[in-house]
């Protein structure tokens, strides 16, 4: 509990928090207790480390891209709001003329303008669209990389005035395509890789690592690699780093991938995977200084009993060569 | 238009606390809405009792704590054509990791970043909104208790348990950052 009191002193002068009587009592204690100035220690390593973080200020580009979205919002929420007050208007003032002075007449004015409410959202919710009966067969089409009808989505206006009989506004245009092609299509490889990255689940992940692997591909383009160490190092799922590791194979051992297997045997939380880190190089790999270093580091150091046997293993095996 | 006006002064404020909150684009975005559509519906019956500014940053902090982050996939449109992997400047990763000189600062830094968001994630509301005011924002901690109205023997309990989790969850990061360090001071000697 003593301690836990210096240590949160300590938290307090990093941000200049403390008053000069408890600094002075903290340096007190802290030129007695060695516990205390490692964690001192420790506290500015995180602020080092949080230092080397990028910046996040939000930019010039951001920033325009949320007023610009704010001020569609503020438009419609004022259309939103003019367009209730003139129906409520029009409701209680013309259809009940004669009946206000009696009780209840606006309840009754609120009533009748949700039910008529009720019948636009329904027709518009359920009646046919025209589009529907004109969209393409698109698992029929004849072209592997046939396309959907295209969506819009995210619409953002920078003027909804129609008084001068324009309007102004930005839109995303979707297109779902559907692609059935070689794994040895750059296109396709592309997509893939784009899939392994920001796949939406760790299966659409897994499958694209899947794809991505194996005898029958011809050659891989280098972005497909990139994609790789990248879902290795950062992705979420265990699985899907693991198996990332594995398609790793496929390339020549380079500068990238050994920074990559490194990486995971320095700082992966899953102790199969820096196993299989330290299974992914060959012999005369084992032999270069980076690696000896990071493994005996690991013999010495790892948290996982394993891996300390196994590093010391290979290391072992390396000096006897 | 008036309203725009004013919030122009404070609005990048917003957004850095809701970025500094959540490290996300999206979500600060989505943050940023929120909090000017309930000013906006609440100004005509703001009394001016405390300043504008108090009052504002004080919705901010409440909408951070409450916010749900949408599960936006990263849905981008993509030209075949562009290349994947592409930094701010053009050049694809593959590139810049190749040419720039300060190749391991620069892949430390997005690991860094990577690594703080995912550890602010595992915080809980209240201590990611104090830790990310006080480290990011520079508020002081009495500061923080008046826009999060609670006393400030709370907020240091919330700085505190926040401090210690990312202590524990960026030690590896942290002897890798001193490493770095040394390494390019190093470097810088030769």
């Amino acid at each position: 509990m003593k301690h836990e009191k210096y240590q949160q002193w300590i938290q307090l002068q990093h941000y200049g928090e403390l008053c000069e009587e408890e600094s002075i009592l903290l340096t007190a204690h802290l030129n007695r207790c060695e516990e205390c100035r490692a964690y001192l220690k420790e506290l500015r390593k995180l602020h080092q480390a949080l230092a080397a973080e990028a910046e996040p200020e939000p930019d010039e580009e951001l920033l325009a891209a949320a007023r610009l979205e704010l001020r569609e919002r503020l438009t419609a929420e004022r259309g939103r709001q003019s367009f209730w007050s003139r129906l409520r208007g029009a409701v209680s003032g013309n259809l009940l003329a004669g009946w206000q002075g009696l009780p209840y007449a606006k309840g009754f004015a609120s009533a009748a303008v949700l039910i008529v409410l009720g019948f636009l959202v329904g027709y518009a919710t359920f009646a046919p669209s025209v589009g529907q009966q004109e969209q393409v067969d698109v698992a029929s089409s004849s072209d592997p990389w046939a396309r959907g009808e295209m969506e819009i989505a995210n619409v953002r206006f920078l003027d909804a005035d129609a008084s001068d009989g324009n309007v102004e506004f930005y839109f995303d245009a979707v297109v779902p395509m559907h692609v059935r092609g070689s794994v040895n299509d750059a296109r396709v490889q592309k997509v893939l890789s784009h899939a392994l990255i920001r796949g939406q689940n760790a299966g659409v992940r897994l499958r694209a690592i899947s794809a991505l692997s194996g005898d029958h591909l011809e050659e891989l383009d280098h972005e497909v690699k990139s994609s790789l160490i990248r879902a290795v190092k950062l992705d979420d799922n265990d699985g899907v780093r693991m198996e990332a590791l594995t398609a790793l194979k496929q390339f020549d051992y380079d500068e990238q991938i050994k920074e990559a297997l490194l990486h995971v045997l320095n700082n992966d939380p899953n102790p199969g995977l820096r196993i299989a880190a330290i299974n992914s190089f060959q012999n005369e790999q084992l032999k270069d200084p980076d690696v000896i270093g990071v493994l005996q580091d690991k013999s010495e150091s790892d948290g996982n009993g394993y891996i300390r046997v196994r590093s010391r293993a290979v290391l072992q095996e390396v000096r006897q060569q | 238009m008036a309203f725009e006006q004013l919030i122009r002064q404070y609005d990048k404020k917003v957004l850095a606390i809701a970025l500094s909150y959540c490290k996300d684009a999206e979500a600060a975005k989505d943050i940023y809405q929120e909090v000017f559509l309930r000013v906006y519906k609440a100004i005509p019956t703001f009394r001016f009792q405390s300043q504008f500014s108090t009052w504002l940053y004080r919705v901010t902090a409440n909408v951070c704590l409450t916010h749900r982050a949408r599960r936006r996939e990263d849905y981008k449109m993509r030209s075949l054509d562009e290349p994947l992997n592409q930094g701010a400047d053009g050049r694809s990763i593959g590139e810049t990791l190749t040419s720039d000189d300060r190749l391991e600062e620069k892949t430390f830094q997005v690991e860094v970043s990577e690594r703080v968001r995912k550890a602010m994630g595992s915080l809980s509301p209240q201590q990611r909104l104090v830790f990310s005011l006080r480290h990011y924002q520079g508020y002081k901690l009495k500061e923080i208790a008046s826009l999060m109205n609670c006393a400030e023997g709370t907020v240091k309990k919330y700085l505190f348990t926040a401090t210690e989790r990312m202590r524990e969850l960026m030690k590896d990061v942290a002897a890798e950052s001193e490493g770095c360090r040394v390494g390019l001071g190093k470097g810088l000697l030769q």
